[in-house]
Order: structure tokens, then C-alpha cells, then sequence
């Protein structure tokens, strides 16, 4: 009973050596799955001052739903833009674009 | 080619042996050994991001963010290896439904970024590897243990990836606890019963588990799993709907162990001349934006309905959007 208490969870195992290949070598320091922060669409939010809110409104990040970047000193979107505006003008007009709207949504 | 990744790190010998059964090499290309902020890919992203005027986006700043580095690595590894005959097997230790995620976000920055020679550079380098995402050149191949929670969070998984167009070969349920091994009754059926529901939840995507140690192949090509459609009720309103496998699992509760139990679902338009452009789905950590139709670019959405792995979007035309003053006759466009 001990013995099967301490047993680690079978699925969190490693490989046992009936697998052929069995050289399982989990990356502990990995993030892995799930552990995305979409921060390719934070640094997309960089661009905001080329093309507006274009990429940041497309509700694929926490950011599309910040208003005024200085209230959010926590986001690295929002701290990029006020470090942009702090330091060069747009070159280019933002053109503003409605951000997600979101719907009610009912469970069938 | 054929990504190939797992849940866990139990999952890895076991999917890489499903894989090498699938493509008839046991050949692995490791994905992170590609990742390598000199590689000229990171050149072309950090020239194509830096015509910005941001100047504090450094070259360092980039390297450091894992997606860059992933997205660099799969677009060198797909220049290298992506018609190799047989296919190559490319493992990935992290997530495969981000890194897509991430490229198709890149290559919509080099469009966004202009005609400028080093956003052209980039989208030369992009396309071709989002065409294969999209057309199942490019494939994905995923493990997963029989436990309840790691189940979910595949499935959610996989409904994120065939959200942003990937073709999905399968999902591999393993490991699974034997009896040879010393698992209890009770832990061996409970993995069955989780498997039966795994397959039904990713119907039609295939997904199969070890048996007597051996992990199967999957030779079944894949599909598109993701399926959209638009329909006119008998009131005149369009009913989007959106199926992608997988996502009824958010129905088994907070994913991760966190509070969040939901799916949202919006709207959003990348073309000011037109009320949406998108629907957009939002569920555990993922986003999905699903381009709409014609039609219903000129449309606004009212409510949403989530039914299993359904999402219905009730669709209502824009008056201003119709010269006409006429609604859309019935398909038109």
C-alpha cells in the first residue's frame, strides 16, 4: 500500500522499457504546453503606432481590453506604447478601429 | 512534415513511436535545436519588426520571447526539411497550437508592416510555411495521458489548433496504465472510459490509444477538422456556426484548476469599412479568429449560442451597409 502511495501519478511517469523507444526526455525547465503569454502579440502591439489599434484590438490579448495605456502601467503593450509616444511621433496617423465586442453568450 | 509533441513527458516516446509508424522512419529533427537567435530568420523578423520606429525593440528583446525563437526555428526547419520524402518528424517541446498561433500573428505583422523590403523579406519566408499549415503539408501529431484534467486541456488544445487551420494527424491516448504494470482495476478502467470520451469529444479527428505496449500508427490523412457554415433562419437572420473539435471539453470544469469556466465569443472587424471581419473565440488560454463571409462582413452580431464543440452567432445586416436599402437577397452577397 506504501509502495503504491508513493508511486508517482502513471501518467506523469516516464516511458517504461516495453516502449521501444522509451527515452523520454521531459524538459523540466519547459513551460510547455499552455504556457504561452502570447507575447508575439504583445510585441505586435509595438507596431500600434504604425498601424493604431489594428492588431491590439483584435481581442487575441489581455491588452485589446485597455483603454488608456498610462492606467495600465502592468501591460507590457500599454508600457510600449507610452514609451513610444514618450519618445517619437507616429509617422503615420493611428486609424482607430473598434476593438472586440463581445457578445452575450448563451449555453445551448 | 509531421510535428510532433506531448502533454507530458510520459507521452514522448510513445507519440515519437506513433509517429515513426506513421511515416515508416524513425528519423526525429528536435525543433528547439533550431531555435538559434543567429539564425538569419531572426533577422528577417527583427528588421521587419524594428521599421516600426519602436526603437527600444531590440534584436535581444525579440530572441528573448520563446514564440520568435519557436516561430524561427519551425520556419528554418520547414526550409530544410519540409519536402523531405518521407516526412520528417519534427518534435516540439512546447506548445504546437501556439507556435501556429504565433507564426499566423507574424505573418500578419509583415502584411500589417507594408511593403517595406524587410517586411517583404519576412512574408517571403512566412507564406510558404502558413500555406502548409493551412493545406496539411504540415501536420500535427499529439499525446496525451488517459487523466481527466490532461485530456481537457488536449482537447482544448486541438480545437485551438484546427481554429487557426492546422490539420491535426491524431491524438495518441498514452500512456495507459496495465495491468503488467501493476495499475488497479480501478485506474485501468477509469483511463478507458476517459479515452472513449477523448474520442468522442475530437470527433472527427483520430484518436487512438497504446494497446499491450504498442503505440498504433495513423495513416488516416487528415482533415479539415474545423467546420463553418452560415444559414438564413425563417426570420431573415444569418446563424454563423463554427464546430471545432475539442471544444466541448471546456464543459468539464475550470481548466488548469483556475475559476474561469467559460467560452466568449465576439466580434471584431480588421477592416474599417465593414462592421466585422471576425468572430472571434476565446476559451482557456486561447483565441480563435475565424474569418466571416462576405455577407456577413456587412452584418452585426447580436448573440451567440455555445452547444458542445458549436458555436451559433446570430448575424443581423447593417442597414448602411446595404446601398440598397435592401437586406441580402437569401446567399447573396
Amino acid at each position: 500500500m506504501n509502495e503504491e502511495m508513493e508511486r508517482p501519478p502513471w501518467w506523469l511517469s516516464e516511458s517504461n522499457g516495453d516502449n521501444a523507444s522509451g527515452n523520454a526526455t521531459g524538459d523540466a525547465a519547459d513551460p510547455g504546453i499552455g504556457g504561452g503569454l502570447g507575447d508575439v502579440w504583445s510585441l505586435l502591439g509595438m507596431v500600434g503606432n504604425m498601424a493604431g489599434d489594428w492588431l491590439a484590438a483584435s481581442g487575441a490579448s489581455e491588452h485589446a481590453d485597455h483603454g488608456d495605456p498610462r492606467e495600465h502601467p502592468d501591460c507590457l503593450v500599454c508600457k510600449v506604447f507610452v514609451g513610444v509616444q514618450s519618445v517619437t511621433q507616429p509617422a503615420i496617423e493611428p486609424e482607430q478601429l473598434p476593438r472586440a465586442r463581445w457578445l452575450p453568450v448563451r449555453r445551448a | 512534415m509531421l510535428l510532433v509533441s506531448s502533454l507530458t513527458p510520459s507521452g514522448r516516446s510513445w507519440v515519437l513511436d506513433s509517429a515513426a509508424r506513421t511515416v515508416g522512419h524513425e528519423r526525429v529533427v528536435d525543433l528547439g535545436s533550431f531555435a538559434d537567435p543567429n539564425d538569419d530568420v531572426f533577422d528577417d523578423i527583427t528588421s521587419a519588426v524594428s521599421i516600426t520606429g519602436a526603437q527600444f525593440t531590440s534584436a535581444d528583446l525579440i530572441a528573448g520571447l520563446r514564440s520568435f525563437r519557436d516561430v524561427a526555428a519551425l520556419v528554418r526547419v520547414w526550409e530544410l526539411h519540409g519536402t523531405d520524402e518521407p516526412r520528417a518528424v519534427v518534435w516540439c517541446s512546447g506548445s504546437v497550437p501556439q507556435v501556429l498561433a504565433d507564426l499566423e500573428v507574424l505573418g500578419e505583422l509583415a502584411d500589417v508592416a507594408g511593403t517595406s523590403l524587410p517586411s517583404a523579406t519576412l512574408r517571403a519566408r512566412l507564406t510558404p510555411v502558413l500555406a502548409a499549415v493551412r493545406s496539411g503539408d504540415i501536420e500535427w501529431l499529439f499525446a496525451t495521458p488517459a487523466q481527466p484534467d490532461a485530456v481537457q486541456q488536449a482537447s482544448l488544445d486541438v480545437a485551438a489548433a484546427v481554429g487557426i487551420g492546422a490539420t491535426v494527424r491524431g491524438v495518441l491516448v498514452a500512456p495507459m496504465p496495465r495491468q503488467k504494470d501493476g495499475w488497479p482495476k480501478e485506474i485501468r478502467v477509469q483511463a478507458r472510459e476517459i479515452y472513449g470520451r477523448a474520442v468522442m469529444d475530437l470527433h472527427p479527428i483520430t484518436t487512438l490509444r497504446t494497446r499491450s505496449g504498442e503505440a498504433p500508427a495513423f495513416p488516416a490523412a487528415s482533415m479539415d477538422a474545423a467546420q463553418a457554415s452560415t444559414i438564413v433562419d425563417a426570420g431573415g437572420d444569418r446563424i454563423f456556426t463554427l464546430t471545432l473539435p475539442g471544444l466541448s471539453a471546456m464543459e468539464y470544469g475550470p481548466v488548469n484548476g483556475g475559476d474561469i469556466q467559460q467560452v466568449h465569443v465576439g466580434t471584431w472587424s480588421a477592416d474599417p469599412a465593414y462592421p466585422t471581419t471576425h468572430v472571434v473565440v476565446r476559451f482557456a488560454e486561447h483565441t480563435v479568429r475565424w474569418e466571416v463571409d462576405a455577407t456577413l462582413r456587412r452584418c452585426r452580431a447580436i448573440d451567440a449560442v455555445v452547444a458542445d464543440d458549436t458555436i451559433a452567432v446570430t448575424f443581423v445586416p447593417v442597414q448602411e451597409q446595404w446601398p440598397s436599402g435592401r437586406e441580402p437577397e437569401e446567399g447573396g452577397a
